[in-house]
């Protein structure tokens, strides 16, 4: 099933909207839409809302071998299919460009900008490492599922608990969650991607596009940055050229984002592990 | 008896319900569905455009697609959605929406025991959403057999399955007059016959060694449990209702 | 969006009467039981479907409802696909081009026909050009499960295009199929309210596809939003909510 492009209505009204300064939702440029965060029963199982978009994060973790040149990484793996559930156009077994693309903006955000502190992943030295595995699943697509899976996927890494290990030379003991407290994973920094879309050669830009802002769009740029103002990612794929100065208008807006968005994460979690202790007492 | 999860204290006891119906702004349905600790959503489009290899000439094409919580669809996920689809199949008039596809995606949200019968019942409430025209709804329930008890349990979690000698996967229809004083009567009749059992099974899948008379109290037991399903089903819709009718009622 | 859990009372409220799919129609009611020439006629309309062994049964989740004018039966439900049925008013966008017709989509699992001549006072020399992307409200002139729907820009009886044919700018909103019949009732709640406020122009097509149009973007991005978010509030909730958006503009 393709996607239905908009009418020529919908089109023209978008962009005369965002002439007279609106948006079809009611949001000024630089809003996000409402983020909401749910954690499940279970440790590193996190729902995100960004208004009607919505993405699982579910992370889990095994004990593997690791690679003989790297004998102390552990391992961090995505997976971020997208499923049929989040649009008709998302097919079982066949990616799209769109596809491929937010799944690499993903990897390159999460993975290579080493939030995850892979070294303290190590049980035995080229004997066994964890590997943790961060499954993102898309329920409703509308518009900027990077930025929510991202959301999702770091609060889901900061959430996540792995049992507690004991070694004594060579016998490594894996304790269930009754026997020690699990262990949360090392994570460096919390990197938030924050998207924007440029409309009327690159005049007009907003931030965290809906599905019809996306389909009418001219060029977008994701930036991932942490609360530090370090930028860990950027990404502009195509699209319209733009001025280094707009770059740096972005990054100016992208902060001010990336530290509401984290305060946000840090307060929600703190809130569960407070529901958690008083269900453990 | 408790039950392991304490939070029971019977073996026919059933976790709680939860349900949440069009919560999916893209899918033409959406429910989720929760026995306890286990949640399923599900999402379905259609009548919606049917692929050529895919299309059928005199009815719609019903394809399922589960996905599981963690790691890549294996053939535990294969299995489930070959369940749901020939389960479905029956069950939907497929004939009134010719060369059409209905989309149905099972995604598993949260594991502890009994996936398969969460999956179901979050489906038919899906379905519901979509309006996609139904012969009759369906509840679901599964129970195992305790291997040292020999004792039958309704909705086991994932710590009680463990300890099981069979587990039995049920789904019956639910095939009643509408209440109303004129056809009381046959209502009850009609609720007889399903005490007996006779054309109400719509899936059984049972693993394990069990005997005979093991399987058919299982199925009774099951049978009870699936009308709590069935009338948890109906308050759910009616709930929906009522939001939709507020400015009418007024 | 909906949600119970099994706290909540499971009693049934009297209220509207329910039915799920494989409830039978009470066949004292409605006269089914009755045979022979004197048995009253029965008229089914959508969410009701003779079965097999000869019962009336519900197919749909919804309200049954009943009119003594020819013993008619039907659920009223809601959805969000949708389904041509002749003679409803639809608002569709031109996918495609042939030499004969245009293909419009109007939701369905297959796009619409609407031929080139199926406007007030079109002739092969002189007849409207429309582009893909163009936004029309027309009529069902056909539906058949087996065949794609027809559509037409006129009133078939008078030849007159009566409203149908290309809407020009505005904004168009998806909406569910219920709340889209609920805009047609001429005494709609948050019509009424927004229409003491702000003159716009609408069409709302069956099909969950409403059309606004109105002098400023901001007013019809006002009444897109308060139409879409009045679906699940009561009369009270309904007055607060577009009173709260007219105050912000």
């Amino acid at each position: 099933m393709k996607e239905a492009d908009p009418s020529t209505n919908e089109r023209e009204f978008l962009l005369q909207a965002l002439k007279d300064g609106a948006r079809i939702d009611g949001r000024k440029f630089y809003d996000f839409r409402t983020l909401r965060l749910e954690f499940g029963s279970e440790y590193g199982a996190v729902e995100v809302q960004l208004g009607n978009t919505r993405v699982l994060a579910k992370v889990s973790c095994e004990v593997i071998r690791p690679y003989t040149d790297k004998p102390t990484e552990g391992f961090l793996t995505f997976n971020t299919e997208l499923s049929p559930m989040a649009s008709a156009a998302f097919e079982v077994g066949r990616q799209t460009d769109e596809e491929v693309l937010v799944s690499r903006l993903i990897e390159k955000a999460m993975k290579r900008s080493r939030a995850l502190d892979t070294e303290g992943l190590c049980i035995v030295a080229g004997e066994k490492v964890w590997s943790i595995r961060v499954d993102i699943h898309f329920l409703d697509h509308d518009g900027n599922l990077v930025d929510a899976a991202c959301i999702a996927a770091i609060t889901a890494l900061l959430h996540f608990r792995r049992p507690d290990v004991t070694v004594v030379g060579e016998d490594v003991t894996i304790h269930t969650l009754e026997q020690r407290n699990p262990v949360p994973l090392s994570v460096h920094h919390i990197p938030i991607c924050v998207t924007f879309a440029f409309f009327d050669n690159g005049e007009r830009m907003i931030v965290d596009p809906t599905f019809l802002e996306e389909q009418v769009k001219e060029g977008d740029m994701t930036m991932t940055l942490n609360v530090h103002k370090e930028v860990c990612a950027l990404s502009k794929a195509g699209g319209i050229p733009m001025d280094l100065d707009q770059i740096l208008q972005c990054t100016r807006v992208a902060i001010v984002k990336v530290t509401e968005i984290t305060a946000q994460i840090q307060a929600a979690l703190d809130t569960d592990a407070k529901k958690r202790q008083v269900s453990r007492k | 008896m408790s039950r392991l999860d304490r939070t029971r204290t019977s073996a026919h006891q059933l976790r709680p319900f939860f349900s949440s119906q069009n919560l999916l702004n893209r899918a033409d349905g959406s429910a989720q569905f929760d026995f306890g600790g286990s949640s399923v959503l599900c999402s379905v489009v259609g009548p919606a455009e049917v692929k050529i290899r895919q299309e059928k000439l005199d009815k719609a094409t019903i394809e399922v697609i589960a996905r599981p919580l963690v790691g890549l669809p294996g053939v535990a996920d294969k299995a489930r959605e070959r369940s749901i689809q020939e389960t479905l199949e029956p069950l939907i008039l497929s004939s009134l929406h010719p060369r059409t596809l209905v989309q149905i995606v099972v995604q598993t949200m949260k594991d502890d025991g009994c996936i398969l019968s969460t999956a179901f019942n979050a489906t038919i409430l899906a379905l519901l959403d979509a309006g996609i025209p139904l012969q009759s709804i369906l509840g679901s329930v599964t129970c195992m057999i305790d291997s040292e008890t020999n004792e039958i349990l309704l909705d086991p979690t994932t710590e009680e399955l463990a300890r099981s000698k069979s587990t039995h996967v049920f789904v019956f229809d639910n095939k009643t007059s509408i209440a109303g004083s004129a056809n009381k009567d046959q209502a009850k009749d009609q609720d007889q016959d399903q005490d007996s059992l006779e054309g109400a099974i719509l899936y059984s899948d049972s693993t394990g060694i069990f005997t005979e008379n093991e399987y058919f109290e299982c199925a009774h037991a099951g049978f009870k449990a699936a009308q709590a399903v069935h009338g948890f089903i109906r308050t759910a819709v009616q709930k929906k209702l009522e939001k939709e009718y507020q400015q009418t009622q007024a | 969006m909906t949600s119970i859990t099994t706290d909540q009372d499971m009693e049934q409220t009297p209220g509207p009467n329910i039915v799920l799919p494989g409830d039978l129609l009470p066949p004292t009611a409605s006269g089914l039981l009755e045979d022979g020439p004197t048995a009253p006629v029965i008229k089914l309309g959508p969410g009701l479907h003779p079965m097999d062994d000869d019962t009336i049964t519900a197919v749909k989740a919804g309200v049954l409802k009943h009119s003594e004018i020819g013993n008619r039966w039907w659920v009223e439900s809601n959805q969000r696909r949708y389904v041509a049925a002749a003679g409803e008013s639809v608002i569709g966008v031109v996918v495609g081009k042939t030499v004969e017709h245009y293909k419009v989509d109007i939701g369905t699992a297959q796009p619409a026909l609407l031929g080139v001549l199926a406007f007030e006072g079109a002739t092969k020399r002189n007849k409207p050009n429309l582009n893909i992307g163009a936004l029309l409200y027309c009529r069902i002139s056909l539906a058949n499960k087996d065949m794609e729907p027809e559509l037409e820009c006129m009133n078939p009886t008078t030849g007159k295009a009566d409203g149908y044919g290309e809407l020009k700018a505005g904004f168009v909103s998806k909406i569910s199929l219920g709340l889209a019949r609920r805009l047609l009732d001429p005494k709609s709640l948050v019509l009424r309210l927004l229409g003491q406020h702000i003159s716009f122009e609408m069409a709302t097509g069956m099909n969950g596809r409403v059309w606004i149009h109105s002098t400023s973007t901001k007013h019809t991005i006002l009444i897109c939003n308060a139409i879409k978010n009045s679906e699940y509030l009561d009369t009270q909730e309904c007055a607060t909510m577009v009173k709260n958006l007219v105050q912000k503009m």
